[in-house]
């Protein structure tokens, strides 16, 4: 999956729940100074019938008092373990994940980039729900 | 990927319904007024009556219209209460504060769920305060009457056009012109039309899934 800034290391957008999450930042010119950090936000909703629900998890990727970010960074994150992505017909739960860059004054996000949240018991060759 | 496209999460609904709850309710969507009615106006009638209500059957789109003029009265300087009248059982206001301070505008949702004596200390309060008060109410309640909230066949085929515009990665299974008998199953109540929208949708989903 590749977007302008970010590459993740998945060819279909679905991650499985508590695994390791690879891949890549290409940081803009504009964001390569001191004091940037670089975050990856994973974002939960509710969709359906009933109220809006969620979350939100935020990984660093790159600190802010550790200089500037590389051109190109690479980064390997653990996913959540849930709640996993589901299609219900009265409920249905949505991933995002967006990638932020901050320093002391701005902020610049990359849009929202939908996946899948895939539950383990699907992900295996024996998965059960299969 | 795209949202839409996900086949391997849980469950055997579709992955995205244009008509789910958080895409229409109150305060996603601005209200649309009939004719020449208008947000300004309403706000200028408000601010000369120091108090007004909002009249409408259950699903006609008050609560809608109640954030569009929080909104609008938050730009325009405004400090803003919005309240629940079923879910608050204490109505605070912004403290007193001595100097120049912005106005207040309380925007009170289901106020007819107040007893009337609640009310009245709601509107002694407000007096006191010198904030405006916007009740969103079914039935009258006395005050003075800033808008009547009603939707037709034209408005509910505005507004699912409007919903399905919002989500553009649907699967076009409902029609905007279905608002129509989805509006007249409800009685006029454009919230349960919405959702018997979303109902639509999902069978409709799984009918196209069945023949795949």
């Amino acid at each position: 999956m590749r977007r302008d800034t970010l590459e993740i290391d998945t060819p279909s957008g679905e991650l499985v729940a508590g695994s390791m999450l690879r891949g890549r930042v290409c940081v803009p010119p504009t964001w390569r100074r001191p004091y940037t950090a670089v975050t990856l936000v994973l974002r939960w909703t509710t969709e359906g019938k009933g109220d809006r629900d969620g979350g939100r998890r935020t990984l660093p990727l790159f600190d802010a008092g550790r200089g500037s970010p590389p051109e190109d960074l690479p980064f390997e994150v653990r996913l959540p373990t849930g709640p996993w992505s589901y299609d219900g017909t009265l409920l249905k739960i949505r991933w995002v994940m967006r990638l932020e860059m901050s320093d002391r004054t701005t902020q610049s996000s990359v849009e929202d980039i939908p996946f899948v949240l895939l539950s383990p018991y699907l992900a295996g060759p024996r998965g059960g729900y299969r | 990927m795209a949202i839409g496209s996900s086949s391997s999460a849980l469950g055997g609904g579709a992955p995205l319904n244009p008509f789910s709850v958080g895409f229409h309710a109150p305060g996603e969507l601005d209200y649309r007024f009939p004719g020449s009615a208008s947000v300004d106006g309403l706000l200028a009638h408000l601010h000369a009556g120091r108090e007004g209500q909002v009249v409408g059957a259950p699903g006609t789109g008050k609560s809608t219209l109640l954030f569009s003029i929080g909104r609008a009265a938050a730009a325009r300087g405004f400090e803003l209460v919005q309240l629940r009248a079923d879910r608050c059982p204490e109505l605070a206001l912004p403290v007193e504060r001595p100097g120049e301070h912005p106005p207040v505008l309380l925007c009170l949702d289901e106020a007819d769920a107040l007893g009337r004596r609640a009310l009245r200390r709601v509107r002694d309060l407000c007096r006191a305060r010198s904030a405006l008060l916007l009740a969103a109410t079914h039935r009258d309640l006395g005050l003075p009457l800033g808008h009547e909230c009603r939707v037709d066949a034209e408005l509910a085929t505005a507004l699912a056009t409007l919903v399905l515009a919002r989500s553009p990665a649907a699967l076009p299974l409902v029609a905007p012109g279905e608002a129509r008998p989805a509006l007249e199953q409800s009685r006029g109540n454009m919230r349960q039309a919405l959702l018997l929208m979303y109902d639509w949708y999902e069978a409709r989903w799984a009918a196209a899934a069945r023949s795949r």
